[in-house]
């Protein structure tokens, strides 16, 4: 124990945004320190209960989805924002945060602030807290994503006034409603970029019959997905397997076939906004159609997302500055005033 | 757009430093023929907010994250860069506004001890020397003990052997320094024992040198030494007597180098062995077995003696067994051994 501490002493403080799609870290006093997909490549040796051997992890290992040979799989072990994969994502925690101590000679031992869904159980959360004491950490906070993502986005959290926060990441959407350094009203729904995703190869496959890949899912949506109808139309050329065929053919698909591809999601995620805004108390709904509803997580950059909601609420909305990292970064500030005001501010058991 | 392609940076800055988004994003407006209220409907902001973001009245809207957000959709509804309109809101309003919102409370953040510090430095290098200082002195001590030791007895060993030339071995001076008596008998008993060895050249050959220069030195010889002898045992022996006591013993000194000479070493086991002499060379090398014996001239010491398994090698010097427990740790025996 005293020992860790000692380590401890040459250990960051870190924020852990431990997404479904990525993991990133925030150290304190440095900033973003690591930004890689959530992914473990593994390697079974072969017969009956071979050992397993972890391959890649992170940027390596997401370029082996979907191309890996029998004896290696290539998982995320992270599910719909909670842990699918226990061990594994130990391993990769183990690996993110001694990636980011690359250059120290003892073996780090910080202490680690890792956000959790709010929707996530008593037992997801212990998983969380579990795994990332078993990846060296000394002391584990856990905090609610949606506080975190307001405190990176910078919003007020510390007033009497309502916040709208409403973060979409890989596996879930998370929105809350925050007064007084506190959760009034918070909702999970699991819509995420993944959902958004399969959707595209869903309708690829049903309108196209051809097969395409998540990773070919993924481009598209960054490069012609939109949320909104917007004036130009914009085109990419993909390649897939045509299902009656059985040959990789390639075709063109434009923006507008994509907005109607995610319907299905973003009106999931237009439902939970509306369900939120019904729930919330008057005083703090007047505050939030005043000052409007801030977007945060890696789905915000879905093109004119932030129009959707804008339409479909009728309140302003607008999109945090860098919203992929506000999730870390706000636990990274978390972090800070737990020093400041002990440890019972934002954590969550 | 035609005032952004001409907004080159050096005199723009200079210019208009005062400049915000709202007068760009007015301008703007007002060529595409917009008005406020219908910028208002569009943005779902107050037309009372679309105005005072015109007008750069900060302080009527709700607050920096909020402000960027609102400039952003508005550059975007009337497609000017986001990022022109940012970076004029920012040079309006340095980023303390944000900073003090967020971090509202946070006084000053504790400083993280790296191992990248200077001062973590700075004690560690001071740790790692003063280790290595203990570290020599511990190997002076060690190893220097030894010599210190010889060094310590061979005064005494000097004072009474070089007059009479006595090849007596290290382990003996303490017995000579016992008494007169001792060193009497001690050395009469050399003197009856040598003799049957008299027929080395050699050191016969040395005998007159040996004589010439211990007989002065006998004179010389200590004399607080002699009255201590006289006193021990014959409180009235006059001074000649012990001069010719020491006289009597004459014929010893050069009877020692014919007996003795010799540094003999007997293995009764297998025992990783280095014998060197005064100049260096080495006269026992390496692993002996069970039965190896080797004899060494005395006159080529002091030998740097190292013997891996000390329990079973007999030393012998002018044939007398030579204790080497002293010099043992462990099993190794590690010493020099001065003939003289």
């Amino acid at each position: 124990m005293l020992f860790r501490r000692i380590r401890g002493m040459f250990s960051n403080d870190l924020s852990i945004d431990l997404g479904t799609a990525n993991t990133l870290i925030y150290a304190r006093g440095q900033g973003i320190v690591l930004n890689e997909p959530s992914v473990v490549a593994i390697r079974q040796d072969r017969g009956p209960g071979g050992a397993k051997s972890v391959v890649a992890v992170g940027e390596d290992a997401k370029k082996m989805l979907g191309r890996t040979p029998a004896n290696i799989t290539a998982i995320r072990p992270m599910k719909e924002g909670v842990i699918a994969d226990f061990t594994v994502t130990e391993k990769m925690l183990q690996y993110f945060i001694h990636k980011v101590h690359e250059s120290r000679i003892i073996r780090p031992s910080p202490r680690v602030l890792v956000c959790v869904p709010c929707g996530s159980t008593q037992v997801e959360r212990r998983a969380i807290k579990e795994s990332a004491a078993g990846a060296g950490a000394r002391e584990v906070y856990l905090i609610e994503e949606p506080m975190s993502a307001a405190i990176g986005a910078g919003l007020p959290v510390d007033e009497a006034r309502g916040s709208m926060v409403l973060d979409i990441g890989g596996g879930t959407s998370e929105v809350a409603i925050i007064s007084l350094n506190g959760i009034v009203y918070a909702n999970s729904v699991r819509v995420g970029g993944d959902r958004f995703d399969e959707a595209i190869v869903n309708y690829v496959r049903r309108n196209y019959g051809t097969l395409i890949g998540e990773a070919t899912a993924e481009r598209i949506k960054e490069e012609i997905g939109s949320a909104y109808p917007g004036n130009e139309v914009k085109e990419i050329e993909v390649k897939g397997r045509n299902l009656a065929e059985g040959i990789p053919r390639s075709f063109t698909l434009n923006s507008n076939e994509i907005l109607e591809a995610l319907q299905e999601p973003l009106s999931g995620i237009v439902g939970a906004v509306k369900t939120a805004l019904e729930q919330t108390p008057p005083e703090l709904g007047a505050d939030v159609a005043e000052r409007g509803i801030v977007l945060t997580g890696g789905g915000a950059l879905l093109k004119d997302l932030d129009r959707l909601l804008q339409e479909e609420t009728g309140l302003p909305v607008i999109v945090a500055e860098d919203p992929l990292t506000c999730v870390a970064r706000g636990g990274g500030r978390a972090l800070e005033l737990i020093d400041e005001r002990g440890g019972e501010v934002f954590t969550v058991e | 757009m035609t005032v952004l392609s001409n907004n080159d940076p050096e005199p723009g800055n200079a210019a208009e430093p005062l400049v915000g988004p709202g007068a760009r994003l007015r301008k703007q407006r007002e060529s595409l023929g917009l008005d406020q209220s219908r910028v208002a409907a569009q943005l779902h902001l107050s037309e009372a907010m679309v105005e005072a973001l015109e007008w750069d009245d900060f302080d009527a809207l709700p607050g920096s994250v909020f402000t960027q957000g609102y400039l952003r959709n508005y550059a975007r509804l009337l497609n000017l860069p986001e990022s022109e309109i940012l970076a004029a809101y920012q040079h309006l309003v340095p980023g303390d506004q944000q900073e003090h919102l967020s971090t509202k409370g946070t006084v000053t953040l504790k400083q993280e001890v790296r191992s990248s510090h200077g001062l973590v430095r700075l004690v560690s290098w001071s740790i790692a020397l003063g280790l290595l200082v203990l570290l020599y002195f511990w190997w002076q001590g060690r190893f220097g003990w030894q010599e210190d030791t010889l060094v310590d007895l061979l005064p005494e060993v000097d004072s009474l052997d070089q007059p009479l030339d006595l090849d007596e071995p290290l382990a003996e001076p303490s017995v000579i320094v016992q008494s007169a008596e001792d060193y009497s008998s001690d050395s009469i008993s050399l003197a009856a024992e040598p003799i049957p060895r008299v027929e080395f050249p050699e050191p016969s050959e040395r005998i007159p040198d040996d004589r010439t220069e211990s007989l002065p030195v006998v004179e010389e010889a200590p004399v607080p030494e002699e009255p201590e002898i006289a006193v021990a045992e014959q409180p009235t022996v006059p001074f000649e007597d012990t001069v010719q006591s020491v006289a009597e013993l004459e014929p010893v000194a050069p009877a020692k180098p014919e007996a003795s000479g010799k540094l003999v070493f007997e293995f009764d086991g297998p025992c990783w062995a280095e014998v060197r002499d005064a100049t260096g060379r080495a006269r026992i090398h390496g692993e002996k077995r069970a039965g190896f014996r080797q004899e060494i001239d005395t006159d080529l010491g002091p030998f740097k003696i190292v013997l891996g398994d000390a329990s079973v090698v007999r030393v012998t010097l002018d044939g007398e067994s030579y204790d080497l427990a002293p010099h043992t740790r462990g099993n190794v025996a590690r010493f020099v051994l001065n003939p003289e």
